[in-house]
């Protein structure tokens, strides 16, 4: 429902987006004029989207002679068939899933950054009676498979040596579905993100067990379990460079707004989050932003976070969850990080 | 005949029978009443849809009368019952079971022990002729071996009464021919009272010791003709005058019946 | 058909698929399409030997069909009696005909939410969602198959002294036999179309599982792979099923 609302609403404002340009040429700041004015962007409520929505909200990316067309995917896996299959133009997606595809050994797409590092606002929550990790042995833990709180979860089991398949229950559950049955009963602990997060911490009688900081691959690269990672499709960058290196420059604006005038982007974003203000300034504040001068340290020859990157892949298959792993750094559109 | 002691086994009074129908209503018997004495051999012949198969299922309690009322043994017949076996000529067998389960499924109805119906089943189905089919199902069975087995799971039920309703007009001759005459030595062995339904005239000549000739619809009785040829009743009694005298008698009412219904579906 | 006749058809089938299949591979081999999108007979064939080398296939594999047999025979266990029942009451039959109606276009997935609140994330609701997706298809086919009954056999039986209940343990449960069979028939493959949804949600095992998750990750030869183990499967109990069919209804041989 909450997506298909959104849907209409992204496509009426790349409408009006339109519209005024067509009134307005002629005010791109950059150089080169955009080879194609619409630019097709696949997100969801998720926080690695917030800079697009800030971005279309206040006018950066139609400042550049752009329109971006905001359509929604509830899930990462979703999303990134699309791209590949040539809907999407450019996506933020959770990073498993984008190693899964370049696992499956598809070129039809490539990283050029990464948005946000956030650890605070995914985790395992649990019931007043588990107080530690160790506790959840022979329980019910909820977790959306092929997930980043999947991999999280596998992760801290390993830590403290308990076999998913034998000493506990793993029971596959969409994040959203997790408040009912933690209120039920059904479920002893789950592992969520935000904003279902949120509405389970708040839930009484549950609190936090552990969370993404805990992770083994944040410990030693800041890293977590599953990074946001923003993806363009190959055809599109090769064929519209100067629409790819706009829509960049657009974006990484809005990054900075965010980190500038958290206030004024928080307004526009409960638009996407349904959150309160006063949540949506919590959640915010849990995310540090990564700005475009910092990405190419991030991102090439290969950077600190593509080296993080190839790690949680070995561990993908380690717990056979894919076949084997990509070279990450194939996979880096060099020309399109800022 | 000395077969028949003079008690009234089945008095049809005054029955008349109305089908109800959107057009028009159809009435099929019309105050018809009639006397089957135990142990009588009743042959009932009529042009077709003249009511013979309507009396035949009120008899067996298939249907209920319009007005009047059916008896039997002086107790009036109301409902299904058991005493009056019908055999159809569709035979009706069913088609899941064997020869020995379908002769025997009267007597499971009755809760007899399955060791004891077994033995008796197996002294039907000897009877008729069908020693050895047992095991076979009556789809692998021909139209004349379908129909002795019919007799024979209606004989082991043992009624009081057992109704035909042209059990042997699908066959084809020389089958019927052998069929009729196996029913004729069950009678005399088995004293059982029979009604038999037939448009054959020479049928009814050959089984029956009295013949009632129907009219066209609605039904009543139009003649009743005792049937004093001597038995077996073999090749010279076809051909005796008597066989030919009575033929013809039957032959003109029936005949006059016909015209009359034939006159009616033309209008 | 004679014997000669027959095998000569089935080696037709087999040249046909044979046929199909190397075309399949050659196509992709060639390049002609990405194997994200469609991956070659081959790639399917080595993950069904890595599946079946750790299990994982057979344990997917048995538990939706673990699945799919409770439900069904529960849902069949329940249908033919109460179809039999309906089928031969007209009184009982408008009574239930109303709610018969209202459930009959539910698809099985719209129970999904209810049956996890009523059930929970447990195998019942999984069971639950076959039932439901099975049950009143399977009881419309008995009831329809109960009225096909000749009534020439009912009023035979009844002339032999059969009560009510004995018509229909004797003659309506055997004589719809072989249509209710023919119905279950369909209905079961109905009912592995229940199973996969029902392992949409909530579910860490089965063949459904296996499907969705292979597309979480975009292991497009586990999405196949899936798919043609609920075609095998389904045609491994149709065959089962017809064995079971000659033993139960042996007049129709």
């Amino acid at each position: 429902m909450r997506s298909r609302k959104l849907y209409w609403t992204s496509i009426l404002m790349a409408l009006t987006a339109m519209a005024v340009l067509t009134v307005a040429p002629g005010t791109v700041a950059a150089a080169g004029k955009p080879e194609k004015v619409t630019v097709v962007y696949g997100g969801s409520s998720w926080i690695g989207h917030y800079p697009v929505w800030v971005g279309i909200e206040k006018g950066l990316f139609k400042k550049r002679g752009l329109g971006v067309l905001f359509q929604s995917f509830y899930a990462s896996s979703g999303r990134m068939g699309s791209l590949v299959a040539g809907d999407l133009d450019v996506a933020c997606t959770g990073s498993i899933s984008a190693i899964a595809l370049m696992a499956a050994g598809n070129k039809g797409f490539m990283a050029f950054g990464t948005p946000d590092s956030y650890a605070t606002v995914e985790g395992v929550i649990a019931r007043e009676k588990i107080k530690r990790l160790e506790d959840l042995k022979g329980k019910k833990l909820a977790v959306p498979f092929a997930s980043s709180a999947h991999v999280l979860v596998l992760d801290l089991l390993e830590q403290i040596r308990l076999d998913p398949e034998k000493d506990l229950t793993l029971v596959n559950l969409q994040v959203n579905e997790m408040p009912a049955a933690m209120a039920s009963g059904e479920i002893d602990a789950c592992a969520a993100w935000t904003p279902n997060f949120n509405m389970l911490l708040k839930m009484p009688g549950n609190h936090l067990l552990a969370d993404d900081t805990q992770f083994s691959l944040y410990k030693k690269y800041q890293l977590g379990p599953g990074p946001d990672l923003l993806v363009v499709r190959k055809e599109f960058a090769e064929k519209y460079p100067n629409t790819s290196r706009l829509f960049v420059e657009g974006y990484f604006e809005a990054v900075d707004m965010l980190i500038n005038q958290p206030k004024e982007s928080a307004e526009v974003l409960v638009k996407l989050t349904n959150l309160s203000m006063e949540d949506q300034m919590a959640v915010q504040k849990d995310i540090k932003w990564i700005r475009g001068a910092e990405q190419k340290a991030l991102m090439l020859q290969p950077g600190q976070f593509v080296k993080g990157m190839q790690l949680l892949a070995e561990f993908l298959v380690k717990h056979k969850q894919i076949d084997a792993a990509p070279a990450v750094k194939d996979w880096i559109a060099a020309d399109m990080v800022p | 005949m000395d077969t028949l002691t003079n008690k009234i086994k089945i008095s049809i009074q005054g029955v008349t029978k109305v089908f109800p129908s959107k057009r028009a209503d159809v009435m099929a018997l019309k105050n018809l009443s009639l006397d089957v004495m135990d142990g009588e051999f009743v042959v009932i012949v009529g042009a077709s849809g003249c009511g013979k198969t309507t009396l035949l299922n009120l008899v067996a309690g298939f249907d209920s009368a319009s007005q009047g009322q059916i008896l039997l043994d002086g107790q009036p017949v109301i409902g299904i019952t058991p005493e009056c076996g019908m055999i159809f000529q569709q035979y009706a067998l069913f088609p899941w079971k064997t020869v020995q389960d379908n002769v025997e499924f009267g007597l499971k109805m009755k809760r007899i022990p399955k060791a004891e119906r077994q033995e008796q089943a197996a002294r039907f189905i000897d009877m008729v002729g069908l020693k050895g089919f047992e095991k076979s199902f009556p789809h692998h069975l021909s139209g004349g071996m379908k129909q002795r087995v019919s007799i024979a799971r209606s004989l082991a039920n043992d009624p009081k009464v057992i109704l035909l309703d042209e059990p042997f007009a699908a066959l084809d001759a020389m089958t019927r021919q052998v069929l009729q005459e196996q029913l004729v030595r069950i009678y005399e062995k088995h004293q059982k009272t029979i009604i038999f339904i037939t448009h054959s005239i020479d049928e009814a000549l050959l089984l029956s010791t009295r013949i009632v000739v129907m009219t066209a619809r609605p039904g009543r009785i139009l003649q009743e003709i005792v049937n004093d040829l001597p038995h077996p009743r073999n090749a010279d009694v076809q051909l005796s005058d008597r066989y030919m005298e009575l033929k013809r008698m039957i032959w003109v009412s029936v005949q006059a019946e016909v015209m009359k219904s034939i006159e009616e579906e033309t209008v | 058909m004679n014997t000669k006749n027959s095998s000569n058809l089935a080696l037709i089938s087999i040249v046909s698929l044979v046929f199909f299949l190397a075309a399949w591979e050659i196509y992709c081999r060639m390049g002609f399409i990405e194997p994200l999108f469609m991956p070659a007979p081959s790639k399917i064939l080595s993950r069904a030997i890595k599946m079946l080398n750790n299990w994982s296939l057979l344990g997917h594999t048995l538990a939706s069909t673990r699945r799919v047999m409770v439900g069904f025979i529960v849902s069949s266990l329940v249908a033919i009696p109460f179809g039999i029942f309906l089928g031969s009451s007209r009184f009982f039959m408008a009574v239930f005909d109303p709610f018969i109606s209202l459930l009959r276009p539910l698809p099985s997935m719209s129970w999904i939410p209810l049956s996890l609140l009523w059930l929970g994330i447990t195998e019942t609701q999984k069971y639950s969602i076959v039932f439901m997706g099975s049950f009143v298809p399977s009881l419309l086919y008995i009831i329809e198959a109960t009225k096909n009954i000749d009534p020439l056999l009912i009023r035979a039986a009844r002339n032999l002294g059969a009560s009510e209940v004995d018509v229909m343990r004797e003659v309506i449960l055997p004589g719809a036999l072989p249509q209710i069979i023919a119905g279950l028939k369909v209905m079961l493959g109905i009912a592995w179309t229940c199973v996969i949804s029902a392992e949409l949600v909530a579910a860490r095992e089965g063949l459904g599982f296996m499907i969705m998750n292979g597309k979480e990750y975009f292991q497009t030869d586990t999405v196949l792979l899936g798919m043609v183990m609920i075609s095998v499967t389904v045609m491994i109990t149709d065959l089962v099923f017809r064995k079971f069919e000659k033993r139960l209804l042996p007049w129709t041989l």
